[in-house]
């Protein structure tokens, strides 16, 4: 329509360009706010499931899953928010920053096909003026400011959100009646009486799940030694008098860790079998406990 | 045609001198009356007729006579009066004795000018007014079986007096249509008054110069049609036109399409005349006015709640919307 007035095309453009970046800006803005508040309200929750599943090594699925939910509401939102703006209107934009052009551009555009000396006149002026129109000056840079500055405050917010370990905000006493209920889940054999290991007045297990280290002395002949599975780090054999060629069954070696005691034998299986927030729970529970 | 677009573009190149010394020279005999003289004007560039209505004794007919001299047109008044006949405005045949022998040769009426003031119209009969009213329309006068085109440009100013409406025959609604403003003249302030008496109790009498010719003015008629409106300014004034016809509350009757034509011409002429190229959102409102007053009738709701014409199409303008 307005072709033989190049530069209202060229600033047109540029306002086009404008609110790609508007848009751009406020889609990063949201996504990263979007993420942030799901990593704080731990929507990951929903994706526990792909918690260990890894697409690269350090980034399990449910995080790649709640980055993609985060990116999809956003762009749902940026063009929710920008299909209800009005469509670009070049001359009304470029009318409203310059008084003098005023009704004039309107009128020189749609005349634009009329050939007479006044409409000729009319057009002369308006294109010499337009080449004064800086589009520039039309961008709306304190939003676009607005948009980096919030981007770079959600990035570290969810970099620091990141970083930190889970707070679980539980007491130690939520921990004992989650314990008791374990309890109810996991056979006796799971939990056997131990030198350290006492059985409450209730029937439940005392909760000193750490064992003292011990040594056990074998006296005998053809003494049939079984080792059974996760006791210890190692099992160091010595015997005395004349080297026999007795084979041994090698115990399992398992990393030291909460439970490395004697109450970890069989149960440790069973132990792994439990959730990841359980036993998030149960680590924490013996963190607190370690603490008092 | 390369010369007559020279000349257009050199009219327009000057055409606010030629404006501005009209204003002055007019300046020289009418004290005061810029609107109306302004408005006189536009009627003149557009190609339209006036209705002027003022009370006695304002200048009407001097305005109108200066204005001629002006403009260097041909001038004709007609006194209206009831036992004038049709053939006393558009001219009659005649007996005429030549070589020996009669013949009838068409005397014509004082119609055949370029600027008619047909003064008190209303109080000319019926018949009469058509005839006259057929002049404006048709620019050409039929006298038995022969047509006479009128000169260009032509103009009738009519004239009303609001005062004496004894025995007078007001213009019907379909003929007041066929004019494209209704000027009115308002008493001169005291310093106007003043100056006024200062000017024509002396012995010598102000004169005009001739601004323009005949050929000035038609380009002029030529140019006011080339200045450019923007689409949003027409419907503007589409709009108003067409919400008096909307109108329920205080309006019996509204505006045809010829006042839609009328005020994008005179708002147009208006533009030219003040210097701009192109018409601004004032030209339109401010033209609506003179092309609505005669062409509105409004209805007994508004008499008995005493709203004027002006009342009525201020609030149009403000309420009505671009479509």
């Amino acid at each position: 329509m307005y072709d033989d007035i190049d530069d209202i095309e060229k600033i047109s453009r540029a306002f086009h360009r404008h609110r790609f970046y508007y848009k751009l800006a406020d889609f990063i803005a949201l996504t990263l706010l979007l993420y942030a508040l799901s990593y704080y309200f731990n929507v990951g929750s929903l994706f526990s499931q792909y918690i260990e599943y890894y697409i690269v090594d350090a980034i399990s699925l449910d995080e790649i899953l709640v980055m993609a939910l985060s990116i999809l509401v956003s762009a749902v939102l940026v063009i929710i928010l920008y299909i209800r703006k009005p469509a670009i209107d070049t001359i009304g934009m470029i009318e409203s920053r310059n008084g003098w052009m005023q009704k004039r551009l309107k009128a020189a555009c749609d005349t634009i096909n009329e050939d007479n000396v006044v409409a000729a006149d009319l057009r002369n002026q308006v294109t010499s003026r337009l080449k004064d129109v800086d589009a520039g000056s039309f961008l709306n840079r304190r939003h676009l400011l607005t948009m980096i500055i919030a981007s770079v405050v959600l990035t570290i917010a969810s970099a620091g959100l990141f970083t930190t370990q889970t707070h679980v905000d539980i007491t130690p006493e939520d921990i004992t009646t989650l314990v008791d209920e374990l309890e109810g889940k996991l056979p006796d054999s799971a939990f056997p009486p131990g030198d350290n290991q006492t059985s409450s007045p209730d029937g439940g297990l005392d909760e000193d799940i750490y064992g003292e280290s011990s040594i056990a002395s074998l006296e005998g002949e053809n003494v049939e030694l079984v080792i059974i599975p996760g006791i210890g780090t190692s099992v160091t054999i010595r015997h005395a008098g004349q080297d026999d060629d007795v084979q041994f069954v090698p115990s399992q070696t398992y990393p030291v860790d909460v439970v490395s005691s004697t109450a970890a034998d069989e149960s440790y299986q069973l132990l792994q079998q439990l959730s990841i927030l359980d036993r998030d729970l149960i680590r924490e529970y013996a963190i607190q406990m370690s603490q008092q | 045609m390369n010369n007559n677009t020279e000349d257009l573009s050199d009219t327009y190149r000057h055409s606010g001198d030629i404006f501005q010394s009209i204003f002055d020279e007019i300046g020289k005999v009418i004290v005061g009356q810029r609107e109306a003289v302004t408005q006189i004007l536009i009627t003149i560039l557009c190609d339209g007729h006036a209705l002027i209505e003022s009370n006695p004794g304002l200048g009407k007919t001097l305005t109108v006579s200066t204005m001629s001299q002006i403009l260097d047109l041909k001038f004709n008044r007609i006194q209206c009066t009831p036992d004038l006949m049709p053939s006393d405005i558009t001219g009659t045949y005649v007996v005429e004795e030549r070589d020996g022998g009669k013949e009838f040769r068409f005397e014509p009426g004082p119609v055949f000018a370029n600027i008619v003031l047909a003064d008190e119209i209303n109080r000319a009969s019926p018949k009469t007014q058509s005839a006259l009213l057929e002049s404006m329309q048709e620019k050409q006068v039929t006298v038995g079986n022969e047509t006479y085109l009128l000169d260009r440009p032509f103009f009738v100013l009519a004239t009303q007096n609001p005062i004496e409406m004894e025995g007078t025959f007001p213009l019907p609604e379909a003929q007041l249509d066929r004019f494209l403003l209704k000027i009115n003249l308002d008493y001169p302030t005291f310093e106007e008054e003043d100056e006024i008496v200062e000017r024509y109790t002396r012995n010598v009498a102000p004169s005009v110069n001739r601004i323009l010719t005949r050929d000035k003015l038609l380009e002029l008629q030529t140019l006011v049609r080339d200045v450019p409106i923007s689409d949003e300014m027409k419907k503007r004034a589409i709009n108003i036109v067409i919400q008096t016809r909307k109108d329920a509350e205080f309006i019996e009757f509204g505006a045809s399409p010829r006042a839609s034509i009328g005020l994008i011409l005179a708002a147009k002429a208006r533009a030219l005349i003040n210097g701009r190229n192109f018409v601004s959102e004032e030209d339109v409102v401010k033209m609506a006015y003179p092309v609505l007053k005669h062409r509105i009738i409004l209805n007994f709701e508004s008499q008995r709640k005493g709203v004027t014409l002006e009342h009525v199409i201020d609030g149009i303008i403000k309420h009505a919307k671009i479509l």
